[in-house]
């Protein structure tokens, strides 16, 4: 009997979110002003910047207005090599907010007075 | 000398040592016998997945490069100022404390000036050194990491491809359930390289249990030797091989997998007349015809089931088809007797093998495994590095696997898989977890990858940033423009902002490994100043201007020897494995350990915060199992944290040295996960349009040609130059093969295996065919000159031979060795990569890759 390639599979949950380990889940956001210190690492410490960058941001934010809040600063350059043309984050960029490694920019920024994120660019190519 | 120390021998010692191999990248787990400090046999670890307790001669015979009395023990310092072929460097024996405080001050001025000025090298036969290197470069700053020859002779094809098409570094048949496997220029399961031990042992069941397989390689070695038959080719024409059969299978056999092409390909995608997708105007998505609604819709609207693969339509305002139907159209040119007169394989024999592998594919069936019911297509086309060591490079791979998609033989029971793409993790942990997800486009993305840019979906085309160009030519992965003779012209064209001044080298031979040495040389010539990380003094070490005595794989840690899973952990059912290396015996002399070295670099050159990071990032680590600040951190502590981080508080370095590795079950949906996961594979590569739009806009006003046959979305055959040689007298197609008794340049060195080089009668010989041979008048054993159209010249032996194809010319490794330093290497087998011209014009324009074909002819030594 021919089957369908598609159509050997009915439970399709093994991958599905629920099927996953628990994953480091952030916090809302709150309402008030965050600390936010910034911490450029690699060539991106490069940029002639003290670190870490304080930034103070009010009411629910994410890590891409964070961004906002650098490009603001230090011009668009700053994040040259970070974002991909669609302004996502490249996979060679890495970004932890409090330690945990964050893969979306609409991830939102923790709660508590202060935030830390830190970011570097790892070596994008290899062979052999 | 490396010799016992009291430490170890004052005691009755006699231990049996769980570690990992390092004499090739296949990183097999071994056993490591030692008795009063004195290491005196290497096995392999049975109780491991990688290697299966076997270890071929390299493994066996890595004692004799630990204690070979030509290992560096004292850091030197190069006396001659002046560089080049045969100038003596005066080496001069120097203290750590000042071979590190000078290159902490050159590091520390070049990364305040620009860091990119640094170039990070590596050799990718240690793989202990990818993640430490990689940090340390990512840390400083520098984008310029390269992996040397190993990484531009075999990797720009074949590795991307397989991330592109399997998300894993490379490509294996399913041994346990394959039945018919045909091989393209590789030897997996067979020789050396990825999971080499495991697969030989995998390949060698799947042999007994009855699986055919096919080997084409221009010459029958370790593949074709075993092979149910071989078929030989002409040099660098697998592409036309392979889009023949697969020609024969849509238009002459119809037996195509359309259920599988409809839901996991991206053939059912309308293609418009500027070949690209027609998409939705509101959400951007490729458009499919619905045959149900008879109308264009979203491919994340319609079920598979119900997308047209073949057909005309309109839509948008275009004409369009499906994917499918213009690869149909496209593959009507590779006819079998278009074919034989490209490979030189008879037209019956192209149609025979595609027959064979479309009826063995059993396109249809089932099969249940571990209770899951599964696709089962035990069919698999693979290719590796003599497939894609062309101008055609990336044609020439995605040619082979095209097959394996026509007929649904992707990543499911029996089929070309890659090595573990998917995994859930330690059941405690569930870490490392990662698994393929698609894009906007549906298309998928790795979940793992050996560097950080991932190979899909590919980077905008930029004007390059990086000195090897991988930012505008973003198919290309190693680089030779690092070396080449044009180097200076390219980054004068695509106006480079900066030039290489410091070369930071470890282990890698790039004189040998990447194509001619004088060229080579040059490049060498330019850097201010090069340290190196080495074993031995070989003939790059001989350029630097420091030289750090390393310590070998049987004195240092490593804890994560066989990861990434998808580099070098055997595919299929098991289990996972995690083994890791760790000392068996203490240093010797002044040796001391490259991880540890970039250790107090980092802090010599006040860049450890930097260097914690980027560690956090490259493994992955998060809290409490972070580095903090800039904490001076020992390399085991970092190990310690990683493991403790992946297997829990209780499995850390301690525990691991214990047991030396830990292992879990795989399970089906792990490792068969392409039914699971809803991406695609793109059949028609749409990108490489705007690709070379971006690549061209960038090029051409700077009379930089780039042909766009090289960017078609459809694979095709286009000849290497040496295809197009005309020069009377030049009729061999040299090539070089990877010899299953070395490691590139590396094992040369060893004493025992170059016994088994001198008693193997093509190790260090010049394979011609017997015929051939016989009526230019060549004689087994004679001397001759083999000769490049461009006057680049090696001296061999010949071997006639009735393995290798009548135009072929076939030299064995990385031999030739002429440097002082390693004088059981020196002299011996031939030296191919002599006759590799280094430059653009010797490179795919696509992916960079270097042209391993050369056209030569042979003359009497004599004469």
């Amino acid at each position: 009997m021919e089957v369908r390639w598609d159509a050997t599979v009915s439970d399709n949950s093994f991958w599905s979110e629920q099927g996953l380990a628990a994953r480091p889940v952030l916090e809302a956001p709150p309402h008030g002003t965050v600390e936010v210190r910034v911490w450029p690492f690699g060539i991106l410490a490069g940029s002639g910047v003290q670190r870490p960058i304080r930034l103070g941001l009010s009411g629910g934010f994410t890590l891409r207005d964070v961004l906002a809040e650098l490009k603001t600063r230090f011009g668009a350059g700053f994040l040259e090599g970070m974002l991909d043309e669609q302004g996502e984050l490249i996979s060679h960029c890495r970004v932890f907010v409090d330690g945990r490694m964050i893969e979306s920019l609409a991830v939102p920024v923790p709660s508590g007075a202060q935030a830390d994120v830190e970011i570097i660019l790892l070596v994008a190519t290899e062979g052999g | 000398m490396n010799t016992a120390t009291p430490e170890f021998a004052v005691a009755a010692d006699d231990a049996w040592i769980q570690s990992s191999c390092s004499l090739c990248y296949g990183s097999c787990s071994i056993l490591a016998h030692r008795v009063d400090g004195v290491v005196v046999k290497i096995e392999g670890n049975p109780d491991s997945v990688v290697g299966k307790g076997k270890l071929c001669g390299k493994g066996v015979a890595g004692i004799m490069t630990h204690y070979d009395p030509n290992r560096l023990t004292k850091p030197l310092r190069r006396t001659n100022p002046k560089k080049g072929l045969g100038e003596d460097p005066g080496w001069k024996e120097i203290s750590w404390d000042e071979a590190l405080g000078e290159i902490a001050d050159v590091l520390r001025k070049v990364r305040q000036d620009d860091p990119r000025k640094l170039v990070v090298q590596r050799t990718t036969t240690v793989t202990a050194g990818r993640t430490p290197f990689q940090t340390f470069a990512a840390a400083f700053g520098t984008p310029n990491f390269s992996v040397s020859g190993g990484g531009q002779h075999c990797g720009n094809g074949a590795h991307l491809i397989s991330g592109i098409m399997h998300a894993s570094w490379s490509v294996v048949p399913d041994f346990a359930y394959c039945n018919y496997a045909i091989y393209f220029g590789a030897s997996k399961g067979h020789a050396a390289g990825h999971a080499s031990c495991s697969n030989m042992g995998l390949a060698a069941d799947a042999r007994a249990r009855g699986m055919k397989m096919v080997v084409v390689d221009p010459m029958a070695n370790f593949a074709g030797a075993k092979a149910t038959e071989w078929v030989p080719l002409r040099v660098g024409t697998d592409a036309a091989l392979a889009l023949s059969m697969a020609h024969v299978i849509v238009n002459e056999l119809d037996m195509v997998d359309g259920p599988y092409l409809q839901a996991r390909t991206n053939c059912p995608y309308l293609i418009g007349p500027d070949k690209r997708y027609v998409r939705d105007p509101e959400s951007k998505k490729p458009l499919v015809w619905d045959t149900v609604a008879n109308a264009a819709r979203p491919f994340s609207e319609v079920a598979a089931a119900d997308m047209a693969l073949e057909g005309e339509f309109f839509a948008n305002g275009f004409q369009c088809e499906p994917a499918f139907a213009k690869l149909k159209a496209h593959l009507l040119k590779f006819t079998p007797e278009w074919a034989e007169s490209i490979s030189t394989v008879p037209a019956k024999n192209i149609r025979r093998l595609a027959k064979e592998f479309a009826t063995e594919a059993r396109i249809g069936s089932t099969i249940m495994v571990d209770g899951v019911t599964l696709p089962y297509r035990p069919v698999a086309a693979v290719a590796f590095r003599g497939n894609q060591g062309h101008m055609n490079s990336t044609y020439n791979f995605f040619a082979v696997d095209l097959l394996n998609q026509l007929v649904g033989a992707a990543d499911v029971v029996g089929s070309c898989m890659g090595f573990n793409p998917a995994s859930k993790g330690f059941p405690e942990t569930g870490r490392p977890h990662y698994v393929p997800t698609p894009d906007a486009d549906g298309l998928m993305v790795t979940g793992m990858w050996m560097g950080y840019h991932y190979p899909y979906p590919p980077s905008e085309p930029r004007l390059p940033k990086n000195l090897g160009l991988q930012d505008l030519f973003v198919m290309g992965m190693t680089s030779p423009f690092l070396n080449s003779i044009d180097q200076e012209e390219l980054w004068q064209t695509f106006e480079v902002p900066y030039r290489p001044e410091v070369l930071m080298n470890f282990g890698s031979n790039l004189m040998m490994a990447i194509g001619n040495s004088e060229v080579v040389a040059k490049s060498l010539e330019r850097y201010k100043f090069i340290f190196s990380f080495d074993l031995f003094l070989t003939e790059t070490s001989q350029f630097a201007d420091i030289v750090l005595p390393d310590a070998s794989y049987l004195q240092s840690t490593d804890s994560r020897s066989n990861f990434p899973f998808i580099f070098s952990l055997p595919g299929g059912m098991g289990e996972w494995c995690w083994p890791i290396r760790q000392e068996v015996v203490p240093l010797d002399g002044e040796q001391r350990r490259f991880a540890e070295v970039l250790l107090e670099l980092a802090d010599r050159v006040g860049m450890r915060a930097d260097l914690n990071a980027a560690y956090n990032a490259s493994m992955n680590l998060q809290a409490p199992y972070r580095l903090e600040g800039d904490h001076a951190y020992t390399y085991p502590e970092i190990c310690d944290l990683e493991l403790k981080g992946n297997f829990g508080p209780q499995r850390g370095l301690e525990w691991f040295k214990e047991h030396g590795l830990i292992k879990w079950k795989k399970q089906p949906e792990e490792v068969y996960w392409r039914p699971f996961v809803d991406v695609r594979v793109p059949v028609y590569w749409e990108f490489m349009v705007s690709m070379w739009e971006k690549i061209n806009a960038i090029c051409e006003p700077r009379g930089v040609n780039i042909p766009q046959e090289y960017y078609d979305p459809l694979p095709d055959f286009l000849p290497c130059r040496s295809h197009q040689c005309q020069k009377p007298g030049f009729d061999f197609y040299a090539f070089y093969y990877r010899d299953t008794i070395h490691t590139n340049s590396f094992t040369m060195e060893n004493p025992w295996l170059d016994e088994a080089a001198e008693l193997d009668p093509f190790s260090y010989y010049v394979a011609i065919h017997a015929e051939v041979g016989k009526k230019k008048g060549l004689r087994d054993g004679q001397s001759v000159w083999v000769e490049s159209e461009s006057g680049r010249k090696v001296k061999g032996r010949i071997r006639l031979t009735q393995a290798v194809h009548p135009e072929g010319l076939g030299i064995a490794a990385c031999a030739g060795h002429w440097g002082k330093g390693m004088p059981v290497a020196k002299g011996k087998g031939v030296f191919f990569n002599e006759l590799l011209e280094l430059d653009f014009a010797h490179v795919s324009p696509n992916n960079l890759n270097l042209d391993l074909c050369v056209k030569v002819r042979v003359t009497p030594v004599e004469a």
